[in-house]
Parts: structure tokens; C-alpha cells; sequence
């Protein structure tokens, strides 16, 4: 018997970068499936205008406001893992008998652009879901 | 007195359940294993638990308390501030018997990536003098080269959740700390099983590893540190 959940290990929740993690999963996902399947609606409606129409129906609005949040959090969670990866965002673990700090844990970047990642979520979904609902014409 | 509820996550080999066990303790100054031991010695010895050094030096007694990973000789009561515990096996591992999980796949993982220095044999055998190393190249690897192999950081890895084939933070902090050493001529046969598919790649930064650790020696970001040597074509991390 294996311990644990398997695939569901990505949602237990422990740490804050875990749960970046399983949302950069689902967004992931959730792109995929938004896209890909958009060239072909043409097939199934004639036209790219007629299958463009689905996007003014109340549920494609909402896939919409979704796909806003989604590229935002995917892209610049994405942004961070990169600058991690590649060694920009530097970093080096702090060493206490008691309580020792991990390097992103003790990096100011890493925590701007998890801060970033966050706020630019948050504000970019509202104002992106405002104009998705309501269009251009309103807004202040 | 303090009354405890503990609940154990109990593996006979074909089916599992969960056992609760009412514990008295004197004093909350006590660990989660002299609790388990504490239930062996007076409750139920059919209860299987590794244990050795009792001082977070061997790695043996990983467990899941309360949900997060952890060794149970360095958890104490007083820090899980309640009077319910769970216990179960380290996640992502084979149960052989209630705590006790098979280890031999890490070791495995370890053994892969070559964990000793490597260097020319002429070099070894033939020199009269050892390998010196000055104090910032140790500074390198030192907070690395804490780790003791518990596996803690494997249990709590959600990418070996769903891919076992992955090397896991366990092997690659090994990787990095040998291939970090400055006596160490491997990097290139290390980054050969490292830069794989089941290697580094896998890691997209969930970061549990690190937050877990009892050591300290935060493995998520040497695989971090590896991927970087990686793609700057280091000479070594």
C-alpha cells in the first residue's frame, strides 16, 4: 500500500508556495483546454465570427473572467519560477540551530514577486472581469 | 496529568485502518515518540514504529503528525498545542507495517546520482597531499550537506505524489551537494541522470520540501541551484 494520495498530493495544502503550485497546475490546465479547442470551433460554426459568438453568452463570459485569472497567475507565477530557476532571483539559506530560514523563504525578491503574483491576480481579474461583463463603454 | 488522543494510521499488510489510543502524560516537554513508545510499552506492541537515535540525527522516525511530515523524536507535545494527534506513514512511500515505510526507493535515487567525490583514481592514489578547500568553498555546500536522509522531504513532494519516478528533493540535494564540492570533478556524469526527464525538470517550486525539512538543509532550492548550473552551462553549480 502506497501512503498518501497520489495525484492528489498537488492539493493538500501546507506552505504558500504549494498552493501558487496547484494553481499554476490548474491554470495550466484550465489554458489548455480554453485554447486549443478555439480554431476548431470554426469548424463546428462556419466562421470564426459565428464561434466568437460563444464568448458573449453569460457562461462564456464567466470562462472568460476565468481565463483572465488564469494567464495572469499562470504567467506571472511563471515569471517567478523562471527568475528562480535561471538564478536571477538569488538567495542563500540562513542557518539557525533553532529555527533555520530556506533561501526564497529569506529572499526579498522572490517575496515581491510573490506579492506580484498575488495583487497583479487580484487587480488584473477584477478589471479584467469588469470589462468582460460590462465592456469598454463603462468603465470610469 | 494530560490526556492525549492519538490516532494511528495502522498497515497490516492487507487492510488498513485507524486505532486510537488514550495516552496520560506527565509533562507536555515530550516528544511524539516517547508518546508512540509510550503506547508500545503499555497499550499495544503490535505497533510498528523506527526509531533509533531519538535526537534528530538518524532520520529513522519520519512520520506524518498532524499532517505535516515531520520527525517524531523532534516534535513535542507543547508544539502541536492540541491534545488530538494523528499519526500516519511518511506519504509517497510503500507501508511494510503501520509507521514503517520501505526506504530502499530513495536510497536508490541517492545511489544514482553518485553521492561520494568523484575524481581521477590517478589523482587519489598517487598525490601526497589531500584535497585542501578553502572556507568559501565549503560555504557552497555546507548548509546542504545537513541532510540526513530521512526522507521527509520525499514524503512531503506532491511531484512524487503523482510521478514516483521522480528523483525527488532527497537525491538532487545530493547531486548538488557533491557536485557543489570543490574536490568533486563529477558534474558531468552527475548532470547526465539529473538532467533527465525524471531529473530536476519536474520541480516546479512547491517548495514543502524546504518548509518540512528538520534539518534545515531546504533541498528545494538546491534543485533550484542545479537547474541553474543547468542552464547556464556552468562548470559545475
Amino acid at each position: 500500500m502506497r501512503a498518501g494520495r497520489g495525484i492528489g498530493e498537488w492539493f493538500r495544502v501546507i506552505n504558500l508556495e504549494r498552493v501558487l503550485f496547484l494553481l499554476h497546475r490548474i491554470t495550466g490546465v484550465y489554458l489548455v483546454l480554453y485554447i486549443f479547442p478555439r480554431p476548431y470551433l470554426i469548424l463546428l460554426y462556419g466562421s470564426w465570427e459565428e464561434a466568437l459568438k460563444l464568448d458573449m453568452t453569460p457562461i462564456g463570459k464567466l470562462l472568460a473572467a476565468f481565463f483572465v485569472f488564469s494567464i495572469l497567475l499562470h504567467g506571472i507565477n511563471g515569471l517567478r519560477i523562471m527568475l528562480v530557476e535561471l538564478g536571477v532571483i538569488k538567495g542563500w539559506p540562513v542557518r539557525d540551530p533553532i529555527k533555520p530560514t530556506p533561501a526564497l523563504r529569506a529572499s526579498k525578491a522572490n517575496w515581491l514577486m510573490v506579492v506580484l503574483t498575488v495583487l497583479g491576480t487580484i487587480i488584473g481579474t477584477a478589471i479584467g472581469t469588469y470589462l468582460v461583463l460590462y465592456g469598454a463603454e463603462t468603465w470610469p | 496529568m494530560k490526556s492525549l488522543v492519538v490516532k494511528v494510521k495502522r498497515f497490516d499488510g492487507s487492510k488498513t485502518w485507524w486505532q486510537e489510543y488514550k495516552v496520560d502524560i506527565s509533562s507536555e516537554k515530550i516528544s511524539v515518540l516517547d508518546v508512540l513508545i509510550k503506547i508500545k510499552e503499555e497499550q499495544d506492541p503490535t505497533l510498528a514504529v523506527r526509531y533509533s537515535c531519538r535526537m534528530a540525527i538518524c532520520g529513522s522516525c519520519g512520520m506524518v503528525i498532524n499532517g505535516i511530515p515531520r520527525l517524531a523524536c523532534q516534535t513535542l507535545i507543547s508544539e502541536l498545542g492540541d491534545s488530538k494527534i494523528t499519526v500516519e506513514p511518511m506519504w509517497n512511500h510503500e507501508v511494510v507495517k503501520d509507521l514503517v515505510v520501505d526506504l530502499e526507493p530513495d536510497f536508490e535515487k541517492v545511489k544514482a546520482v553518485k553521492p561520494y567525490i568523484l575524481r581521477d583514481t590517478k589523482e587519489i592514489y598517487e598525490s601526497d597531499v589531500e584535497f585542501g578547500q578553502r572556507p568559501e568553498d565549503l560555504e557552497k555546500y555546507y548548509n546542504f550537506a545537513y541532510c540526513i536522509q530521512c526522507g521527509i522531504c520525499m514524503a512531503a513532494c506532491p511531484i512524487l505524489g503523482s510521478n514516483p519516478k521522480f528523483l525527488g528533493p532527497m537525491a538532487l540535494n545530493a547531486a548538488y551537494r557533491w557536485s557543489a564540492d570543490s574536490r568533486d570533478r563529477g558534474w558531468n556524469a552527475r548532470r547526465a541522470v539529473i538532467d533527465a526527464e525524471d531529473g530536476v525538470w519536474p520541480c516546479h517550486l512547491a517548495y514543502t520540501c524546504s518548509a518540512v525539512c528538520p534539518r534545515g538543509v531546504d533541498p528545494g532550492f538546491s534543485i533550484q541551484l542545479l537547474k541553474s548550473a543547468i542552464l547556464r552551462r556552468r562548470a559545475r553549480p
